[in-house]
């Protein structure tokens, strides 16, 4: 028996392998994918927060220089203590604002130190203004302060705007990439994790299907094990008892002093064993051909009551116990089958239902038509099938063990060829029965030719 | 002489067993299966069991347990026939009690030689 699918287990390691790479890689494919995204928006989110960051210190410096400037207008306007204080206080703000571009560094270090540097002209021009309100020289303090102050202060603001400008161009630029960023991960993402998922998915159920296929087919090598196993048991138990009785025998007619009865009597012992291992052996072959499809049907148009009549008469002599009773239809018309195997299916048939009535009794055989089918009836009165073994009595080897059949001798395969023959036929077996009482065996033929089914290939319509 | 029941389902193994045995003084009982067995074996208290594992009705083993399991014929050594001997049966024969073992196909002479080497003195 061949394991079903085995030839395709060769291509699957390979496959599955593939199928295992290919889902590893989405996986990885769609981890970077993520990895890619956060670590863009995440730099991208810094520079523009940085960049804001920037221009709200552009801004302080530059509110800073305009409070300077006005405390410095206003202590000259009215050189009070109160203003001399304010100008003091707004000269530290702007010193310290300034100090505050330095920490950016790069170009904003430059800037701070070249404001630094006005800041520190201014301060030296400041200083003038002061001396000329010290000397009550207002209008020169004033001159100073608006030929040398005023343009100093404008220089501060122009350079603090040109800076404030370029960081405000870079922010929105950097905003405007992370909008980007945003734009092509919101497309792109359900996209990329869509087609993904579907590969993802696809590849899993490929693994699983391997799987399961893989221990399906170890299932079928357990149970292939298991009834080799048990069938070599069987069949070494089989040979083994007709083997006992030649070897036994023999020897005894070789070693002792026997008379020439008891010579021909152990010869007819080795003759029955020697019979028994024979149709031991022609049995488990024609099973085997039969099962695996190898025996060839000489097919013709059969008239099975002859059959039926044919098969039985032998039985008349040699069990006259047991009469033979034929109810045949006789207008039942030919079925297309092997004239040597339905004979063969009777005579199993017959010979069982003669075995198992040890206490004699009639065996009915009745053919009759249901439709498009024969139907053939075997009935004895013996002692009849356990209920539970009506249907593995078909099986190979399976006996009803018990202190009535121990003495029966049958080699377990008879009715494994009579199934076997029938639905080659097309058709059906089945027994009933009733313990005591005895068993019915039922076989139902098509008339014609057989139909096409599953057992036509199985039937060569060539006549060999 | 011994007194010796053999158990045995196969009609023409009986028949070698019987021929067999009868060039010994042997006083021998064939029986079919182990239950047949089991009440000869009560009833004449033989001095040695020989049967057949594989048997309707009772098997082998189940004699075997059964004889160990009644007192007045636990003493008695049984011989095992098989026909299937496989390295899981013959562990079995120990767990049964066995005294001994033999496999189908058997030669007459290995019958007797057996058998006598397990009759007690």
């Amino acid at each position: 028996m061949d394991a079903p699918g085995g030839p395709a287990v060769a291509g699957r390691p390979i496959r599955a392998r593939v199928a295992s790479l290919g889902l590893a890689g989405v996986v990885i494919c769609l981890a970077a994918f993520t990895i890619v995204a956060a670590y863009t928006t995440r730099a991208q989110v810094d520079r523009a927060q940085l960049l804001q960051a920037l221009r709200d210190t552009y801004q302080s410096v530059t509110s800073a220089v305009g409070e300077e400037e006005n405390a410095e207008l206003a202590f000259i306007v009215d050189p009070s203590n109160d203003h001399s204080i304010a100008l003091s206080a707004a000269n530290g703000v702007t010193i310290a604002k300034i100090n505050e571009l330095t920490a950016h560094g790069g170009s904003d270090a430059q800037l701070a130190r070249d404001m630094l540097a006005l800041h520190g002209r201014l301060l030296v021009s400041a200083a003038r203004e002061a001396a000329a309100i010290f000397d009550n020289n207002q209008a020169q303090a004033r001159q100073i302060h608006d030929e040398q102050s005023v343009p100093m202060f404008f220089e501060m603001e122009v350079r603090l705007t040109t800076a404030t400008d370029q960081g405000e161009a870079e922010a929105s630029a950097a905003f405007a990439s992370l909008r980007d960023t945003s734009q092509w991960m919101l497309t792109l993402a359900p996209v990329v994790f869509t087609i993904g998922f579907v590969l993802l998915l696809g590849l899993w159920r490929i693994l699983e299907g391997y799987q399961q296929a893989t221990s399906r087919t170890y299932k079928q090598i357990e149970q292939l094990s298991r009834l080799r196993a048990e069938f070599v048991s069987t069949v070494s138990h089989e040979f083994r008892t007709p083997l006992t009785g030649i070897q036994g025998f023999s020897e005894m007619m070789r070693d002792e002093e026997l008379s020439v009865a008891q010579m021909r009597e152990f010869a007819g012992d080795i003759n029955k064993d020697a019979l028994r291992l024979a149709r031991l052996i022609a049995d488990m072959l024609d099973l085997d051909r039969m099962e695996s499809g190898r025996m060839t049907f000489n097919l013709e148009p059969l008239d099975l009551n002859r059959i039926l009549a044919d098969a039985a008469a032998p039985f008349r002599l040699s069990a006259a116990d047991h009469p033979i009773e034929l109810h045949l239809d006789e207008s039942l018309p030919t079925i297309v089958g092997s004239s040597d195997r339905l004979t063969q299916v009777v005579t199993n048939l017959v010979s069982n239902a003669i075995k198992y009535s040890p206490s004699g009794g009639a065996v009915e055989l009745r053919t009759e038509r249901d439709e498009k089918m024969a139907v053939l009836t075997i009935r004895d009165h013996g002692m009849g099938i356990p209920t539970e073994m009506l249907e593995t009595i078909f099986d190979r080897y399976s006996r009803i063990e018990s202190k009535v059949t121990a003495t029966i001798q049958g080699t377990g395969l008879g009715l494994p060829i009579v199934r076997q023959i029938v639905q080659l036929h097309a058709g059906k077996v089945w027994a009933t029965s009733e313990p005591g009482q005895g068993s019915t065996f039922h076989v139902r033929l098509p008339l014609g030719v057989p139909a096409v089914g599953e057992h036509a290939a199985a039937l060569p319509s060539a006549v060999a | 002489m011994a007194r010796i029941v053999f158990c045995e389902d196969e009609e023409q193994i009986r028949k070698l067993i019987q021929v067999t045995m009868r060039s010994s003084d042997h006083v021998i009982e064939l029986m079919p299966n182990g239950r047949d067995g089991l009440a000869a074996i009560e009833r004449m208290v033989p001095d040695l069991i020989v049967t057949d594992v594989a048997m309707p009705e009772m098997g082998g083993f189940a004699l075997a347990d059964a004889v160990h399991a009644r007192p007045t014929i636990s003493h008695i050594p049984i011989l095992f026939i098989t026909a299937s001997v496989q390295r899981g049966e013959i562990a079995q024969f120990g767990a049964h009690g066995a005294a001994g073992y033999l496999a189908k196909p058997f030669s007459p002479r290995e019958l007797r030689e057996k058998v006598e080497s397990l009759i007690p003195e």
